[in-house]
């Protein structure tokens, strides 16, 4: 899918109470209906921040399975429930993304997969490898934060539920964490912004 | 949308990507989910049901509340005091983070701007004070249990403010009683290594809750007022002022570790874990705490520190297995210039209308001698007119009496050369809570089955519920700073004036010895006439 286009599904469409959350307690149909409604979203998010979709697959099964090892301590809305479910998968990709640095160089590594990937996919290989060095050049923090309010369409106020930090402090690092992608990205904004005033 | 934002969106919209969730996946995830749901145990409220079986007993029930007061006393106590330790393992460590934070954030050339956040959560259904009042007015078991837990979740943190004669004090900023959504407090400082010049604030959102700074003359504090207004005073500096040697003491989240009080009374190391906070840093997770009368340790912080730089990353509280606070480092750098002027001459007026945090100028807690105990009791204070033949030195510790403010507790301290130390504690909230329960007792016709009432008019009692005395004793006698024996023993006082005190003593002593002890209580406001007299 093009990623631009995830602007344009609603990141919210979740009920705001909390009926089928009590359900899943101790119903299985509604525990199952529960766990369809956010696999896709939680997917994709580990996809987005992991750049492999085997590896997004592996960690969106630890993330449910986190989920059922606690799910009697959450107390929530499906809202709720869904930015906790977020919550747990930040918390994953970041132990995740860990390991793997400390395994071998993990830009070197999602280079090659994202020149295999693209290659693959025929899709315009060098801005995937561009977005992916960008990303994982920057802390975990702030990819979460880019990665939720770019590709999963969180709000802030949202994004500081997730982190469990205030929106004020989540604007702040939200705005660091562009001026460090803008510095990350330095060659292809200015060709952009070149063609744009030539255009002009 | 700003420039930045732009361009991203741009730069990323035509970028396509393999996000397709997989069917088989999903199903197959589905059934292993189903499978360990099943195999999931069915979870309790263990505390509860331990609760109840130690109701049963009246007098019971009085060893369990001097429990749990001892409980709060030392929760608020530590809370207040990172400065003081308990086993030497517990404030090495944390002494060493103070030093690291010093060493690599206070001793930069440039000006270190630091950025912390602080979380207080809000689980309190009620305020602790007004259940204390109804808990007087009936004592009924559900009131108690309902004040006890109230009284548990108090939220409040210590807050360091460096004043004009050098020496940082310390004061607490707390909970407005009306606010149950959890309050996140943005705490920002920046100091110059080179002149000593700092500035910090404390925000809530975009409220400003308290400040302090030095400019190189003034010391400034900015906060509410006894009027409910903001306001900043400015005070020249003393002859006696020198700039703080580490201001990792009173800036930043490492404030207070090697605070004032001497410390022995940190909670000991039990566990320690390691992990990896959200930012990828990998921490060892040291939980400290007392183990309680039931062999759980419910009550306790947890000290994330950093594996690499060995400083402390993050500090979360957690108040009977509920977390209460979080207080995490988001920055450190080092910046040109701050934003806060030395002087903080940027913060506007009366920000503070609809505060719902306050800073309490009262000492949140410190050492005082027998005479300042004295003047900040607010209700009737004993101390040994001589203290215990076998003891060799005295410490009285003021604490923020919370549910009784502005009343002070108190607890007296006595080490001993024999190794039987002595903790004798005392406060408003005790002589409340105590008074309710006797006062119960003696409603439904019972007996307090006191063991000896001395001429002077003290009576005690020694509560016939072992293990839950050698909890307490323990706990008391640790977070004093002792090694607790295995004969050590604890009686509940009351004195002419119907208050009431906690004694604990770190071995046996004769019917003799402590009948000394309690004839010799009197008034603390007396203390010293005596021995003046004839």
């Amino acid at each position: 899918m093009i990623v631009g286009t995830c602007k344009l599904r609603s990141a919210a469409d979740v009920d705001e109470d909390s009926g089928l959350v009590i359900q899943a307690r101790s119903d299985r149909a509604a525990f199952v209906q529960l766990y369809r409604r956010h696999y896709d979203v939680i997917f994709r998010y580990c996809a987005h921040r992991l750049f492999n979709r085997a590896v997004a697959e592996d960690v969106t099964s630890e993330v449910f399975l986190k989920m059922v090892e606690n799910f009697h301590c959450f107390k929530g809305t499906e809202a709720q429930f869904r930015n906790w479910l977020y919550r747990i998968a930040t918390n994953a990709v970041n132990h995740h993304l860990r390991r793997m640095t400390r395994r071998k160089s993990l830009l070197r590594a999602a280079r090659e997969r994202a020149n295999s990937q693209a290659a693959d996919c025929g899709q315009s290989p060098e801005k995937l490898a561009l977005l992916k060095d960008a990303l994982l050049a920057l802390k975990p923090r702030y990819q979460t934060i880019i990665t939720l309010r770019f590709f999963e369409n969180l709000k802030l106020t949202e994004i500081a539920e997730v982190l469990g930090s205030s929106p004020g402090t989540v604007r702040s690092q939200w705005a660091r964490a562009l001026a460090k992608l803008r510095k990350q990205l330095a060659v292809e904004f200015t060709e952009k912004t070149e063609v744009i005033e030539n255009e002009q | 949308m700003n420039s930045d934002e732009r361009q991203f969106e741009d730069f990323i919209s035509n970028i396509k990507f393999d996000d397709n969730p997989d069917a088989g996946h999903r199903d197959k995830l589905e059934k292993n989910l189903l499978a360990a749901l099943v195999r999931q145990p069915r979870h309790k409220q263990p505390q509860l049901k331990i609760w109840r079986i130690i109701m049963k007993s009246r007098i019971t029930k009085l060893s369990a509340a001097a429990a749990v007061l001892i409980i709060i006393a030392t929760v608020s106590w530590l809370s207040s005091k990172p400065g003081s330790t308990g086993q030497i393992s517990s404030f090495t460590l944390l002494a060493r983070a103070s030093a690291a934070e010093q060493r690599l954030f206070y001793s930069s050339s440039g000006i270190t701007h630091i950025a912390n956040e602080i979380i207080l959560y809000s689980d309190s259904e009620h305020n602790a004070g007004q259940l204390l009042d109804d808990l007087e007015a009936d004592a009924t078991q559900d009131k108690n249990l309902a004040f006890v837990k109230s009284w548990l979740s108090y939220r409040w943190i210590p807050v360091y403010i460096l004043e004009a004669d050098g020496r940082t004090h310390e004061h607490k900023l707390e909970l407005s009683e009306n606010t149950d959504e959890a309050v996140t407090i943005s705490d920002l400082a920046w100091y110059d290594p080179a002149t000593g010049r700092f500035a910090r604030v404390l925000k809530a959102g975009d409220q400003i809750l308290f400040a302090n700074a030095y400019d190189g003359e003034f010391v400034y504090v900015a906060g509410k007022g006894p009027d409910g207004s903001f306001r900043i005073d400015r005070e020249a500096v003393t002859n006696e002022f020198q700039v703080p040697d580490n201001p990792a003491d009173f800036l930043g989240i490492a404030a207070g570790i090697k605070g004032t009080v001497p410390g022995k009374h940190y909670p000991p190391i039990q566990d320690v874990t390691t992990e990896t906070l959200e930012d990828g840093t990998a921490v060892r997770t040291y939980k400290l705490g007392f183990t309680d009368p039931w062999g759980k340790v419910e009550t306790y912080f947890l000290f994330k520190i950093d594996s690499d730089a060995e400083i402390i990353d993050e500090i979360e509280s957690v108040v009977k297995g509920t977390t209460t606070r979080i207080h995490r480092r988001l920055v450190a750098e080092t910046v040109d210039s701050p934003e806060l002027s030395w002087n903080l001459s940027e913060l506007s007026a009366d920000p503070m209308k609809k505060a719902s945090v306050k800073v309490d100028s009262g000492k949140a807690a410190q050492t005082v001698t027998i005479q300042q105990m004295a003047e900040r009791a607010t209700s009737n204070v004993y101390v040994f007119s001589k203290d215990p033949s076998w003891t060799i030195e005295r410490t009285i510790f003021d604490l923020p009496d919370e549910t009784s403010a502005p009343a002070r507790f108190f607890a007296a301290t006595y080490l001993a050369k024999d190794g039987r130390d002595i903790v004798l504690s005392q406060g408003e909230s005790f002589n409340r809570y105590f008074g309710a329960l006797f006062g119960k007792i003696t409603e439904a016709g019972e007996q307090i089955p006191w063991m000896y009432e001395s001429e002077n008019g003290f009576k005690v009692m020694h509560q016939n519920d072992k293990e839950t005395e050698m909890w307490w004793t323990e706990f008391a006698l640790k977070s004093s700073g002792f090694d607790p024996r295995v004969n050590r023993i604890g009686y509940i006082l009351m004195s002419p004036a119907k208050t009431f005190m906690v004694l604990a003593i770190n071995g046996p002593v004769s019917e003799q010895e402590l009948q000394n002890i309690v004839d010799s209580l009197i008034p603390a406001d007396q203390y010293g006439r005596e021995l003046i007299q004839p």
